[in-house]
């Protein structure tokens, strides 16, 4: 291909390459009469310019008194001019030449009027003054006069003059001469005035002739008109000897294109003649092997057979007469019609012929057979012609064809009984006139071999198995192939196969890979005797090539396949096989009417197991857990690794979430088993989301981010267990991401600040302590409950940061308060995920040791009820912790709402009771709330624990509330939440409730 | 060299030096030889075809009037909707000898020259493109441009059309040509004596050959300063100043052709003077600076009118 790519390139070169030069050759004609006519133009200018310069001398000189001469010449210079402009650069010179001779020649003309005209009139001027001064007897001025007149004329006079005369001697002498003139009494001055006028115009003329003569005289037009032509002439000749080159080349070139030609013709020719002489050795030798011969007696219509020609066709007799009719008889009738027109042709006209035809032997089998003939009719008397030729077998070969044609036209592989494997066992039975044919392939330790493709005859056999050791086909393996001709089964007795098959011979080929790894076998089984034959060795060899070529295709489009599709790793189905189940599934859940789960499982904690055993480890865990996942999958289920310790389970045919959560839970504990394959000590859980594919949502990829979300959900809650995804979720998920944000940045900018709201003893009207509540100084909402701040950050580092600056803030407060006078006890809100926080007790013993004023018990921690739900063993050490070691007192928050307020109150530390406003406002509507706060306080009686009511805001709740026998109460009531600052102005304003105090239990009990 | 020493020797001895070595200053205007009549026909027609102005006013014609002078009489000539010119315009007579057109000399012939009215906003206001639009929807121009030219109508062939016409425009046969070519009665004895000043004060060293001027520039103002009307930067009275940028070119014009000038007045580059005394006297002071006699300068004006030749056989 690229000798053929190369040939036309080079083609295309010497095409191009052509038709450049021939272009240039008729392009560079050259234009000698243009030239010519320029030569001739400049010379005309020259001379025309010295005509210019001739007229001027001839005007200086008097010899004409008009310009026409000048002007003419001027105008005929201009013209040339023009002419020759040819774009070049050759005449710039000489045109500003020619322009300033032109522009002086112009100048000429004015100023030479002038000169004519004052060098008339000064005579007469002079003359007048002259009579005027001898009329007055002026000797001294006539002398003057006489002195200057001489020195105006010649210096005056052009081309000659006394140079010690000038422009200022002459102005001298007019000077002195108005002196002098001066004492003339009858003289206006005008005449002097037209005298000095007249001289001075003279003078200065004059001189500019004589600037204008020399730059006249001494111009260059000859001699630029000279080097233009000479540069002309240089590029002209330049230019004709491109011309001579591009000819040069041109004929250089055509003469190596026909040359080129010439020997190309020439080696073509001797090519054909080798060709065609070998391709007649190459018959001659052919034919000497397999050839028969013939004879045919025209006269009687009898074919005489040679002696081989018997054997070919299977006769007994050595040689045999048959007519001719009795020889078409036994052709095929497709080819019948063929002979026989052959045949008479040769025998009415002599025409030779070259028959190929199936012949029909004696044992009823066709050959095919290809026959020369000619009339040999010279030196022979008549009815004495006959058709000699030579008939050839050639039935083997026009076996082998088909085989090849078969292969080559069915290359495309096909599964089933249609593959190129079957194909080739079934041809190849068939060119070798075998009853079987096989191809098997073989195991890697090359004991055991598998028939890819069997030929029985008539059909194909159901491919099988068969232990090598002891066949004919171990041989094949061994040697590269084998061969036997007969009795095939007494070499290889333990071969059962060979004698249920009943065959004789074998002629077996092995498969080699491109490596030369040995891959399988091809072989030919007969029931009757096989000859040798180099025919069929090349044959199989072929087949044997092609096969194996296949074999490799067949397997390294698997590996392909295995690579595009599975983890190489795990060996589950990777992102793309996926995708394809996923549809099939799509299309599965469809007519079933059924749903299709899509789980996202996320190893717990994986990480560390890498980073303590190392990948290898991790990596055996993966293939672990990828097999738990398969086992405790469905088979038709998917399972897929994303990637990391990410898989993906597809789960079908579906029909509710309960259904999907069973099947997952079954999958959790299954991971969750010990790793002990691996080493003892691991143990993982995992965590799973999953979704299930519904109308709206069947993408994929929508499916796993959502299964991914809800894995998200099934970690930040406690992980080990699996969560449906729920659209909420997202939207829950951003919002309170952008809150949190925000809070930080509110927290950040010290925007957080602590109220604080009083608590009183109701029966004595004592303000005993306060509780601090978060407040949030928004700079655009402005001041926010908790309620605003806290539900946002729950469980988030925010909530930590924001309880310990909440810590710091009231134990600073206590302090300020302290240093004033005032003592009161302060709680603070404390919630359970901070409680857990690693710092927690830390925070509290910093802020208390800060301010050593502070006494622990004057703080107190409110623990919200109802947040009390996960490690209560683990709050319950640390408030146990906070009242014992640091002392502080622990209140329940909100006490009543939660689902266990009892087990709680067993089990925390608790010294106060809180009892939520909830009840407090139903207090004296609702009998229900009356009860409970009535039951706690009973009990909390009972429990010897101390009852504050919250949300305490009219005297009848107060009153109430003392009625059952709670005596604390914080709320609107008594006093709103304030800033610290405000509550010592607040404190001393304060009146104690009078209908409180005045209240006195003993009465209602 | 003898001829010049011959010349100086002349000049010493105070004689006339015209008369013995040349022949007269002025030479008469050739017989008119007109090669392509159709031609100049066609030349005529746009010659007086209005249709090449931007108001459809004016034509060539408009300012060169054949039957005044070829001039139009006025100081300035008045162009498309009846603006003003800066200058007289120059006859159109003859105008085929000037060695130069406009009193500028800006234009190097009459191929070239009628550029110069045609653009003009203060005379035709025109443009070719237009030109070339007019002549071609009309088809008696069509027909006459197809007869005289290959290519028929274009830029180039319509102004040598009007140039054809232009040099057709030569008025030989005045009295003056037919005396200078032997007539001695052509002459009244005035009138000789008139020429003979013309040449005595230095008349003819400016205004001479063919066309008694037309083949060379000269300064007005050569002895002293001519008092031009206006004196400021850029304004046509600083002549060839305008188109050379030279201080030496200031105040040089086109030495007019004194051909016909009895019928050209008035005169001077701006027309400012309306009769040939006023002028005759003008050159006599600025240009000469020669106190001459009143009866001279009328016998100067005297040969001057006899300048005035024929056109298509008749007087101007």
């Amino acid at each position: 291909v690229t000798e053929k790519r190369n040939s036309r390139v080079l083609l295309v070169a010497v095409v191009i390459l052509l038709v450049f030069i021939t272009w240039s050759f008729f392009n560079f004609k050259i234009n000698d009469k243009e030239h010519r006519q320029h030569i001739k133009q400049v010379h005309q200018l020259d001379q025309k310019a010295s005509e210019l310069l001739q007229n001027i001398l001839i005007i200086e000189n008097r010899g004409a008194v008009h310009f026409d001469d000048i002007k003419n010449s001027e105008l005929a210079i201009e013209e040339l001019k023009l002419a020759i402009n040819d774009g070049c650069n050759d005449f710039h010179e000489l045109y500003e030449e020619i322009d300033e001779l032109l522009l002086n020649s112009s100048r000429f003309k004015s100023i030479f009027a002038v000169y004519l005209n004052s060098t008339a009139y000064l005579p007469i001027v002079i003359e007048q003054v002259r009579e005027r001064l001898n009329s007055d007897n002026q000797k001294k001025s006539l002398r003057l006069l006489n002195d200057l007149e001489r020195k105006v004329l010649i210096y005056t006079q052009l081309n000659m003059g006394d140079l010690s005369i000038s422009k200022e001697v002459i102005e001298m002498n007019v000077k002195s001469l108005r002196l002098a003139y001066g004492e003339s009494p009858s003289d206006s001055g005008q005449l002097f005035e037209s005298l000095e006028k007249h001289i001075e115009v003279l003078v200065k003329y004059a001189g500019g002739i004589k600037k204008l003569n020399v730059a006249l005289l001494s111009n260059e037009v000859s001699f630029w008109a000279t080097d233009s032509i000479e540069k002309m002439n240089a590029r002209f000749n330049e230019q004709v000897s491109k011309a001579e080159a591009v000819k040069m080349w041109f004929y250089i070139f055509i003469f190596l294109l026909s040359y080129a030609l010439v020997v190309l013709w020439r080696m073509q020719r001797k090519a054909l003649k080798e060709f065609s002489d070998s391709a007649n050795m190459l018959e001659i030798a052919m034919k000497s092997s397999k050839q028969t011969q013939f004879s045919i007696d025209i006269a009687s219509g009898a074919i005489t057979l040679g002696k081989d020609y018997s054997a070919t066709i299977k006769l007994k007799s050595k040689e045999f007469i048959l007519s001719i009719d009795e020889w078409l008889a036994n052709i095929h009738l497709d080819d019948r019609d063929l002979a026989s027109r052959a045949l008479s042709k040769s025998i009415m006209q002599g025409v030779p012929f070259n028959l190929e035809y199936r012949w029909k032997s004696r044992r009823a089998k066709w050959l095919w057979v290809h026959t020369v003939g000619e009339r040999v009719d010279d030196n022979k008397p008549a009815g004495l012609e006959r058709i000699v030729g030579i008939s050839t077998d050639i039935s083997e070969r026009k076996r082998e064809e088909h085989v090849f044609r078969m292969l080559t036209e069915s290359n495309v592989r096909r599964s089933g009984e249609e593959d190129i494997f079957h194909l080739i066992v079934k041809e190849l039975a068939m060119s070798q006139e075998t009853k079987y044919a096989m191809l098997a392939t073989i195991d890697e330790n090359h004991n055991v071999a598998t028939t890819r493709a069997i030929w029985t005859g008539e059909t194909y056999a159901e491919n099988f198995s068969y232990d090598l050791k002891g066949t004919p086909c171990e041989k094949v393996l061994e040697d590269g192939a084998c061969f036997y001709p007969d009795n095939v089964a007494k070499f290889f007795p333990k071969d059962k196969l060979l004698v249920d098959m009943d065959v004789h011979s074998y002629s077996g080929y092995i498969l080699r890979s491109g490596d030369n790894k040995a891959l399988g076998l091809i072989a030919v089984l007969g029931v009757e005797g096989l000859e040798n034959s180099t025919r069929r060795q090349s044959l199989m060899k072929s087949l044997a090539t092609r096969v194996s070529i296949e074999l490799e295709k067949e397997e390294a489009e698997k590996q392909l396949e295995n690579l595009a599709h599975y983890d190489p790793l795990t060996g589950c189905a990777n992102r793309s096989l996926l995708d394809d189940r996923f549809s099939q599934a799509k299309a599965h859940a469809k007519r079933t009417q059924t749903l299709t789960a899509v789980c996202f499982v996320d190893l717990d904690d994986f990480k560390p197991v890498n980073d303590l055993y190392g990948h290898e480890v991790g990596d055996r865990l993966l293939i672990e857990v990828a097999s738990r996942l398969s086992k405790s999958v469905r088979g038709e289920d998917t399972v897929s690794r994303l990637g990391g310790d990410e898989f993906l389970l597809l789960l079908g045919e579906v029909n509710s979430v309960e259904e999907v959560s069973l099947s997952l839970k079954r999958v959790i504990s299954a991971i969750s088993m010990p790793y002990k394959e691996i080493d003892k000590e691991i143990n993982i859980s995992s965590s799973i989301g999953f979704v299930l594919s519904s109308a709206e949502t069947d993408d994929i990829d929508v499916l796993i981010r959502q299964a991914d979300q809800a894995m998200y959900e099934a970690k930040s809650t406690g992980k080990n267990k699996a969560c449906l995804f729920n659209n909420k979720l997202i939207e829950q998920e951003s919002m309170k991401h952008q809150q949190l944000e925000s809070i930080k940045k509110g927290i950040d900018r010290e925007e957080m600040c602590l109220f604080y709201q009083p608590k009183v003893n109701m029966q004595t009207g004592k303000v005993y302590g306060a509780e601090a509540l978060i407040r949030w100084n928004h700079p655009e909402k402005g001041l926010l409950p908790p309620d605003e701040i806290l539900p946002m950050i729950e469980n988030t580092a925010v909530e930590i940061a924001l309880g310990n600056w909440v810590i710091y803030q009231a134990v600073g407060q206590i302090d300020a308060w302290n240093q004033i006078g005032i003592r009161l006890e302060v709680s603070i809100n404390v919630s359970s995920y901070h409680l857990l926080a690693n710092d927690f007790l830390v925070a509290l013993e910093l802020a208390l040791d800060q301010y050593s004023s502070v006494e622990p018990s004057q703080l107190q921690l409110e623990i919200l009820e109802s947040s009390v739900i996960g490690d209560l063993e683990k709050i319950s050490e640390i408030l146990m912790i906070c009242r014992e070691k640091f002392g502080l007192s622990i209140a329940l928050d909100d006490f009543g709402t939660g689902y266990s307020s009892l087990a709680h109150l067993r089990h925390l530390p608790a010294s106060v009771i809180k009892i939520d406003r909830v009840f407090v406002k139903g207090l004296l509507e609702d009998k229900g709330d009356y009860e409970i706060v009535k039951g706690v306080v009973n009990f909390s009686q009972a429990f010897n624990l101390d009852v504050i009511a919250e949300g305490v805001e009219t005297d009848e709740q107060g009153m109430a509330l003392l009625q059952i026998g709670c005596q604390y109460g914080q709320g609107y009531g008594i006093a709103k939440p304030m800033p610290g600052k405000e509550i010592s102005g607040w404190l001393n304003s304060y009146q104690a409730n009078r209908k409180w105090l005045d209240y006195d239990t003993g009465i209602y009990f | 060299m003898l001829v010049k020493w011959l010349c100086v020797s002349m000049f010493l001895s105070g004689s006339v030096y015209a008369k013995v070595l040349s022949d007269e200053p002025i030479s008469p205007i050739p017989d008119i030889n007109i090669e392509k009549p159709e031609l100049v026909k066609l030349g005529e027609r746009l010659f007086h075809d209005a249709r090449f102005s931007s108001d459809q006013t004016v034509s060539c014609a408009s300012c060169h009037l054949l039957s005044q002078g070829g001039v139009d009489g006025k100081k300035v000539s008045t162009g498309v909707g009846s603006r003003q010119g800066q200058l007289n315009a120059p006859t159109v007579f003859n105008s085929s000898l000037n060695f130069r057109q406009f009193w500028d000399g800006r234009a190097k012939d009459l191929f070239e020259q009628i550029d110069g009215p045609i653009h003009n906003q203060v005379e035709m206001d025109f443009n070719w493109q237009r030109v070339v639009r007019v002549v071609t929807q009309d088809e008696r121009y069509k027909r006459l441009f197809n007869k005289s030219y290959q290519d028929g109508v274009t830029i180039k062939n319509i102004k040598l059309a009007i140039v054809a016409f232009e040099e057709s425009l030569l008025t030989p046969n005045s009295r003056f040509d037919l005396y200078l070519l032997g007539d001695e009665n052509a002459l009244s004895s005035d009138e000789k004596q008139g020429y003979k000043y013309f040449k005595k004060y230095g008349c003819s060293s400016c205004h001479q050959g063919v066309a008694v001027g037309a083949n060379m520039y000269q300064k007005l103002g050569v002895m002293s300063d001519y008092p031009f009307s206006s004196r400021g930067a850029k304004n046509s009275s600083l002549g060839r100043f305008n188109i050379t940028g030279n201080e030496i070119d200031k105040y040089v014009f086109k030495v007019p052709s004194l051909r016909n000038v009895a019928k050209t007045a008035p005169y001077l580059h701006d027309g400012s003077k309306a009769t040939l005394t006023e002028v005759v006297e003008i050159m006599m002071e600025y240009q000469l600076d020669i106190p001459v006699r009143d009866g001279d300068v009328q016998l100067i004006v005297k040969f001057l009118k006899t300048l005035t030749g024929e056109y298509q056989g008749n007087p101007l």
